[in-house]
């Protein structure tokens, strides 16, 4: 299963972080490990490229979002990943979890 | 720093069906029914085994899936067969 973790507070999100196997499928036929990388690296890119200062860590089956200021440009990006994965957690629970920290809703 | 796709990123490892293995047949429960010096009736069964790991002794038969039962009442008793086997018997009780 695939977790992410949302660190939140009343200023916005504070952190994003995604880890662990998907194992929907054998390794090339993962389907729900393919909408996750597409989403998370995509955040990524669009982070780095419309110049925000959030710091983007790739580790082994593992994507850090952190250091996120609450400029609109950051904020934004963010939520807009936020709801692209809830969008595939839907119906894929086993697959995918989110889990919001902090108690407050992006 | 611009980061490239790995579509499979999340992907586990190893294939999720990659192993065959993993199955089990359930125990047969085999062995001792009856331990040595223990009462048993006519008929009960002493020892469930697959082949001769022991031999039937005196009031003692064995089936057709080499299971060893008693033909009289009596206490059992586990003795040696020759150098290296094992039998069991049952001796009526006086």
């Amino acid at each position: 299963m695939i977790k992410v973790v949302l660190t939140a507070d009343r200023n916005g999100i504070r952190s994003v972080k995604i880890s662990g196997h998907s194992q929907s499928a054998d390794k090339g036929e993962d389907l729900i490990c393919a909408a996750v990388s597409a989403i998370a690296f995509g955040t990524c890119n669009a982070l780095y490229e419309l110049g925000s200062d959030a710091k983007c860590k790739v580790g082994d089956n593992r994507i850090d979002i952190t250091e996120c200021g609450d400029d609109e440009l950051t904020q934004t990006i963010l939520k807009t990943a936020v709801i692209q994965l809830k969008t595939v957690e839907e119906g894929n629970t086993q697959f995918l979890n989110i889990k919001e920290n902090g108690g407050v809703k992006p | 720093m611009k980061f490239t796709l790995d579509i499979q990123f999340f992907a586990s490892k190893k294939g999720v069906s990659s192993t065959k293995n993993g199955r089990d047949s359930a125990g047969r429960r085999l062995g001792a029914k009856v331990a040595d010096g223990q009462f048993c009736n006519a008929g009960s069964i002493i020892y469930r085994q697959r082949g001769t790991r022991i031999y039937p002794g005196k009031n003692v038969s064995r089936g057709g899936d080499d299971t060893l039962f008693a033909t009289a009442s009596g206490v059992v008793k586990y003795e040696r067969l020759g150098r290296d086997k094992k039998q069991v018997s049952v001796y009526p009780q006086a």
